[in-house]
């Protein structure tokens, strides 16, 4: 009995292993008649925001590529694509959150180094270097930079009229003026990250990069300093001090959805916001009645403003995918089609690809405040006023380390001091690791 | 020739559902269990580290030790708050005739509704600016209207647990009137012809007759509060920082958030360690409090 | 029965206070998920401003678009096509395990019991990848099977226990009686046990339609096309995409849990009639 016991649990056991352990044969993918297929994954989309995408995305591609199948599917986490991909499966080409999330699946050899494609279609000269340089991991590209971004101020212009309140423009007239809206009743800054713990990176790369000063996380980043350093120390502080104080997020953002965020801000429940340009496209689908505006992050009285950019996700070729080639030339046709790319930008408030090429005059048609933001990007690239965005910036492990553990410290069940020791601890690895992202 | 048949018929009965079991769960669990002693990221690069996993586990790792309390506290709550209801309300409503089926049915209906939803539900109740605080400051109770229910990290565990429970009880107290209808009636006439008044018959008959479903009960809350998971997920994520973070939603953020399937696995077996000792621990004290029969 | 002649204030009171704690406990249970179905035909605004209450105004298109949106027909025939399949498989199989379990003497019974108890500590993430990695090779992820394989897999542990169990409470001369006439191991079983456990299958039956139909876990990461998701998945996936319409998301929550809730309904009827007419009596 014992005996035939023994050989069931081996016999599974074995199976099992043998299915982890070897090298996964990708499956042939053919659609009828022998066409080749392509899958790429994205994230969610309700149902109008997949017909825009059809427009501008899916028949776009099938008019380019007339034999093959190119299908979007949508996740919903993270975690049934890293289990496909893992498996063996997964996508084509993976829509990822951006270099550092690329860095885990390139570190397992899960992404394809790109550098031959790269050198086929000369794409290093397609991107700006900084979007472009920020997807290299140990030396090889291992993905394209589909967006990019920055983190501004928004502000609720109706709340603001009606209260006779000015648009801050230095850091100390915004402490202010958050005093004043708080002993209005009025929340200062919307916030909430109950349903995205993450989005904390927002706020602590707008601190650092802000009032630290990018030449301090620049230094840092590089290893010349550290996090631990006043400059950076202090901004930390004066963020949880903000949040102690209600103005960020009203004493209760672990328990506001991020959808709430948007809408307490919309309705006037809040009269600011920090948040990314990306804001403006849900804002203006699902909010279409709010009057807001944006600005640069006031800063510190004589300094300069700084706008912290990133690139806001990353597209990458599955090894195991079987048309390998074939997925490199649909990526180098998405980033090439002008026309449709300007097109979704003007009716549908999609993010641009940071294309050297990219023309202010093609998105006249957007709506203005939205142009406002563009411009704001384009003058802090050219005049080198850009800041440092954590999911671009910083190396993965001290990114994930931040944004578990930001609320712990705005909570008072972390200490800030150890926080940051941790955070560089985590730097200091990747430093050594040589794992850290290029910075511009 | 009968006599081998025989012998081998129990084995027919129960190979099969073993074998199934087997091949989907045990077999694979072991693979896994074996990665336990890499440093891998889920993804196909696994490096041999042999025990490295469990030392971090046993002495860095401040977030297991916290994720551990508070199994231990969801464990707490729920050996007593669903099973006094359960078996209070199965009592009471095995005592009455014509309603009996309704109030059996309804209160099994929450069990019935899946986590995501039952949890959805509740965290929009729990909203702080459009949930249950707004009926409470409506009503006047200013200081619970105040309450935040999933972001103070003091009750978050605790609301979580209360929403848990709503689903829960229901189950047990059926399971517990099952049981109770099970028991010979023969015996309550017997002890009210002795003169036993409810209570006594309640010590001396009713527990005693389900004393098998009791322990049933037992053990498999005191391993599932070690394994409970969904509804920490769906309505905290082990937030607000960590007040609510348990095994399960840890090990969850090792293997797909961090990308440490290595380590995500290490603590599985640590889990699993401390289910298989309980269900040991439980079995020898309900033997020797006469709970069980085999 | 007797009857007492003075019933007394006590027992009056006691009793009032009995169907006082029931019926609260009843509120507790019902109230939410009533509400849940009344914010269905709120409107959005209202539903966030005050979210407890009767509608001030029945909006009734919250349901026609949300099943539409949602595509709840097919998700509903996923699911219940599964939960059909895994019900026969685990009834079965269970079925035969935990008789064995309880009524025979056999040298492995020790350890198949304290296998089966161990199973429930084994969390899930410890196989979820191994077995996508299987069925993967196998070709069978992204189809209907392997959910079906999978849960009358994970189903088996905690009914085979429940069911042998509620086996074990009932005496064994029945089954002796039985074979004193002469039938084999499997003739008892089939003609004495099954009838008299028919409530208890029952039970297991909806225990494991209930989980199938809200399981999310594995559906979501097993099943990625969209024709094949089962209900739960697509509520999630239509939580996350439709976050800031609480009405729509009520309306999805309803339209989640009605059809368990109905199933529910109507079998718990029979299932009471098992339990109070068949039964043991000696």
């Amino acid at each position: 009995m014992r005996k035939f016991l023994a050989l069931c649990l081996a016999g599974s056991l074995a199976l099992s292993t043998a299915a982890c352990g070897s090298a996964q044969e990708p499956e042939k993918k053919e659609g009828g008649g022998g066409r080749e297929k392509i899958v790429i994954s994205c994230g969610l989309a309700d149902d109008s925001q997949v017909v825009v995408r059809q427009k501008y995305m899916d028949e776009p591609l099938k008019k380019a590529f007339p034999d093959v199948d190119i299908e979007f599917k949508m996740y919903n986490d993270r975690q049934s694509l890293q289990v496909e991909v893992a498996g063996g499966g997964g996508p084509d080409i993976l829509a990822l959150d951006g270099p550092t999330d690329v860095a885990e699946f390139a570190k397992s050899d899960r992404v394809l180094a790109m550098d031959s494609y790269a050198q086929q279609y000369k794409w290093d000269e397609l991107f700006y270097d900084w979007a472009y340089g920020s997807c290299f991991y140990n030396g090889k590209l291992y993905s394209l930079p589909t967006s990019f971004e920055g983190m501004v101020l928004y502000y609720n212009e109706d709340v603001f009229e009606e209260h006779k309140w000015q648009v801050p423009e230095t850091l100390e007239e915004l402490e202010a003026l958050m005093a004043e809206i708080k002993e209005a009743g009025i929340i200062p800054l919307s916030f909430g990250n109950a349903n995205y713990q993450g989005a904390v990176d927002w706020l602590y790369s707008t601190f650092t990069s802000c009032y630290g000063g990018p030449e301090a996380v620049k230094s840092a980043l590089e290893g010349n300093s550290k996090f631990t350093d006043p400059a950076i120390r202090d901004s930390l502080q004066m963020m949880v001090d903000w949040w102690k104080a209600g103005y960020i997020g009203d004493n209760s953002s672990q328990a506001v959805t991020q959808e709430d965020m948007i809408a307490f801000f919309a309705e006037g429940r809040a009269a600011m916001m920090i948040n990314g340009t990306w804001a403006t496209s849900q804002l203006g689908t699902v909010y279409p009645d709010c009057n807001w505006d944006s600005v640069i992050m006031p800063p510190p009285q004589g300094k300069d403003p700084i706008f912290p950019l990133a690139t806001g996700g990353g597209w990458s070729i599955n090894a195991n995918s079987p048309n390998p080639d074939l997925a490199a030339e649909v990526l180098n046709f998405l980033f090439t089609n002008y026309e449709d790319h300007y097109a979704s930008i003007v009716e549908a408030n999609y993010q641009p690809y940071p294309l050297k090429t990219f023309e202010m005059e093609k998105i006249k048609g957007v709506e203005e405040k939205v142009y406002e933001q563009y411009e704001m990007l384009m003058d802090a690239q050219t005049d080198n006023r850009i800041g440092y965005c954590s999911w671009t910036f910083y190396p993965s492990e001290m990114r994930v380390y931040m944004n578990e553990n930001t609320d712990s410290v705005f909570l008072d069940a972390l200490s800030l001091d150890e926080y940051l020791e941790k955070s560089q601890s985590y730097l200091d690895a990747a430093i050594e690791a040589g794992t850290v992202p290029i910075l511009p | 020739m009968k006599i081998s048949k025989k012998k081998l018929i129990p084995y027919f009965f129960i190979v099969p559902a073993f074998l199934l079991h087997a091949c989907i769960v045990t077999g694979p669990a072991l693979s896994t269990l074996v990665m336990s002693l890499f440093e891998w990221n889920g993804m196909n690069q696994a490096v041999f580290i042999g025990l490295q996993n469990f030392k971090e586990i046993f002495t860095q790792d401040k977030i297991v030790r916290l994720s551990v309390i508070h199994n231990i506290q969801w464990l707490l709550i729920f050996i007593t708050v669903p099973l006094f209801l359960g078996f209070t309300v199965a009592i009471l409503v095995s005592q009455l005739r014509r309603s009996q089926m309704f109030f059996r049915t309804v209160y099994f209906v929450p069990y019935v509704i899946s986590a995501a939803v039952a949890g959805k539900i509740w965290t929009a109740y729990m909203n702080p600016y459009y949930g249950l605080n707004q009926v409470f400051g409506k009503m006047g109770f200013e200081k619970l209207s105040q309450v935040l229910w999933l972001g103070d990290p003091k009750i978050a565990l605790c609301s979580v647990a209360f929403v848990d429970n709503w689903h829960w009880w229901g189950f047990i107290m059926v399971l517990f009137l099952g049981a109770l209808q099970q028991v010979d009636s023969n015996l309550y006439e017997a002890a009210r012809v002795d003169g036993a008044n409810r209570f006594q018959e309640l010590i001396h008959i009713s527990i005693p007759g389900i004393r098998q479903t009791i322990a049933f009960v037992l053990i498999m809350t005191i391993m599932w509060s070690f394994l409970t998971f969904d509804y920490v997920y769906i309505m905290t994520n082990g937030g607000p920082a960590n007040s609510t973070e348990i095994m399960a939603t840890y090990i969850y953020k090792n293997a797909f958030v961090k990308y440490r399937a290595g380590y995500a696995n290490a603590l599985c077996v640590i889990q699993s360690g401390i289910c298989i000792l309980l269900y040991f621990f439980q079995k020898y004290v309900s033997k020797k409090g006469g709970l069980e029969d085999d | 029965m007797t009857k007492t002649m003075h019933k007394g204030f006590r027992y009056y009171l006691f009793t009032a206070l009995k169907m006082l704690f029931l019926v609260l406990m009843l509120l507790f249970a019902a109230v939410p998920l009533l509400q849940v179905l009344l914010n269905s035909f709120r409107s959005d605004r209202e539903v966030k401003s005050m979210p407890i209450g009767l509608p001030k105004q029945w909006v009734f298109n919250n349901w026609p678009e949300t099943w539409r949106i949602g595509g709840y027909a097919q998700a509903y025939f996923n699911s219940l096509l599964t939960a059909a399949v895994v019900i026969i498989v685990v009834l079965t199989l269970v079925g035969f395990g935990a008789y064995a379990l309880s009524k025979l003497e056999f040298k492995g019974r020790g350890f198949f019991m304290g296998y089966f108890f161990v199973a429930i500590s084994l969390p899930t993430f410890l196989y979820i990848v191994p077995d996508y990695f299987v069925m993967n090779k196998l070709g069978l992820v992204n189809t209907r099977w392997s959910l079906m394989i999978i849960y009358s897999a994970t189903q088996l542990p905690f009914n085979m226990l429940l069911l042998r169990t509620f086996l074990a409470g009932i005496p064994r001369e029945l089954e002796e009686a039985a074979k004193i006439d002469g039938c084999d191991e499997l003739q008892s079983f089939l003609r004495i046990t099954l009838p008299i456990a028919k409530p208890m299958f029952l039970t297991i039956g909806i225990l494991v339609f209930v989980h199938v139909w809200n399981e999310f876990l594995w559906a979501n990461t097993f099943i990625t096309t969209e024709a094949l998701k089962p209900v739960a998945t697509k509520y999630v996936v239509f939580t996350g995409q439709y976050g800031s319409n609480m009405a729509r998301i009520y309306t999805a929550s309803a339209i989640t849990i009605a059809p368990v809730i109905v199933l529910y309904l109507l079998f718990s009827r029979r299932f009471i009639e098992g339990m109070t007419s068949g039964s043991v009596k000696g």
